[in-house]
């Protein structure tokens, strides 16, 4: 079972307890959104990668050198 | 009358927890700045925070941001649940990251508005960190103190990871 840590301002006590099912319920919910956030930002990247080094490779078939692909 | 800034309490994770939370908060200043410090040795950014206010899961979370999560650029407007941080805690791919989040918030007791902004920086062992600023906005349907604040996280929190709340007077 997950735990939820509080400490209490006013009191300056510290529990440690169980969390409620609405509290797991929530946290479950946050760690499918983030799988999926995740998942989405692997794909933007790769994607990314991937199309940069197509465009590189189209210029240096038409003639730029290394260097010039870089300074752009 | 002279500014000041004033530690309010402080909920350290032992390391068994998902969620912490700070309640009780005094309501003795104008402002509150909350920080969070966080890290974890999780892949992908596995402090990834959704941080609530008086354990207040409506939609009055509004946040306005724009950031660099290593080489990539971003900005997004949210309204939501609750303020998410995701990503801002951990840059990439790789594991043992750690982060800081700093979140201020103007006129914590007593207000239907309570705006502020944010900023969070966070650093891998491997790759250069994310950097996040925005404004947001707590926004409940009538006047509320804010009187706790609590982060739920996707993995348990390592242990000595923080909050911790300081108020601000300035007149």
């Amino acid at each position: 079972m997950t735990k939820v840590v509080e400490m209490n301002c006013e009191t300056g006590v510290e529990t440690v307890r169980d969390m409620t099912d609405a509290e797991e319920a929530e946290q479950a919910q946050m760690v499918s959104d983030y799988t999926d956030e995740v998942a989405a930002q692997e794909a933007a990247d790769t994607k990314r990668a991937e199309d940069k080094a197509s465009g590189d490779a189209k210029l240096k078939a038409l003639g730029l050198t290394d260097d010039e692909i870089a300074a752009r | 009358m002279a500014g000041t800034y004033d530690f309010l309490g402080k909920v350290t994770a032992d390391g068994s927890s998902a969620v912490m939370t700070l309640s009780g908060i005094p309501q003795t200043h104008q402002d509150i700045e909350l920080i969070f410090q966080a890290k974890t040795d999780a892949t992908y950014g596995a402090s990834s925070t959704d941080v609530t206010l008086n354990g207040d899961t409506g939609s009055n979370y509004r946040k306005t941001s724009w950031g660099i999560n290593g080489n990539s650029q971003y900005g997004e407007a949210s309204a939501t649940t609750h303020f998410d941080i995701n990503f801002g805690q951990g840059p990439g791919i790789n594991d043992d990251m750690m982060g800081f989040l700093r979140m201020y918030l103007v006129n914590y007791t007593n207000a239907v508005d309570h705006p502020g902004f944010y900023q969070n920086s966070s650093w891998d062992n491997q790759n250069t960190g994310a950097q996040w600023w925005g404004g947001v906005l707590y926004n409940p349907s009538s006047s509320a103190a804010i009187t706790s604040v609590t982060w739920t996280a996707v993995y348990t929190i390592e242990a000595n990871c923080s909050i911790a709340a300081y108020g601000i007077d300035y007149s």
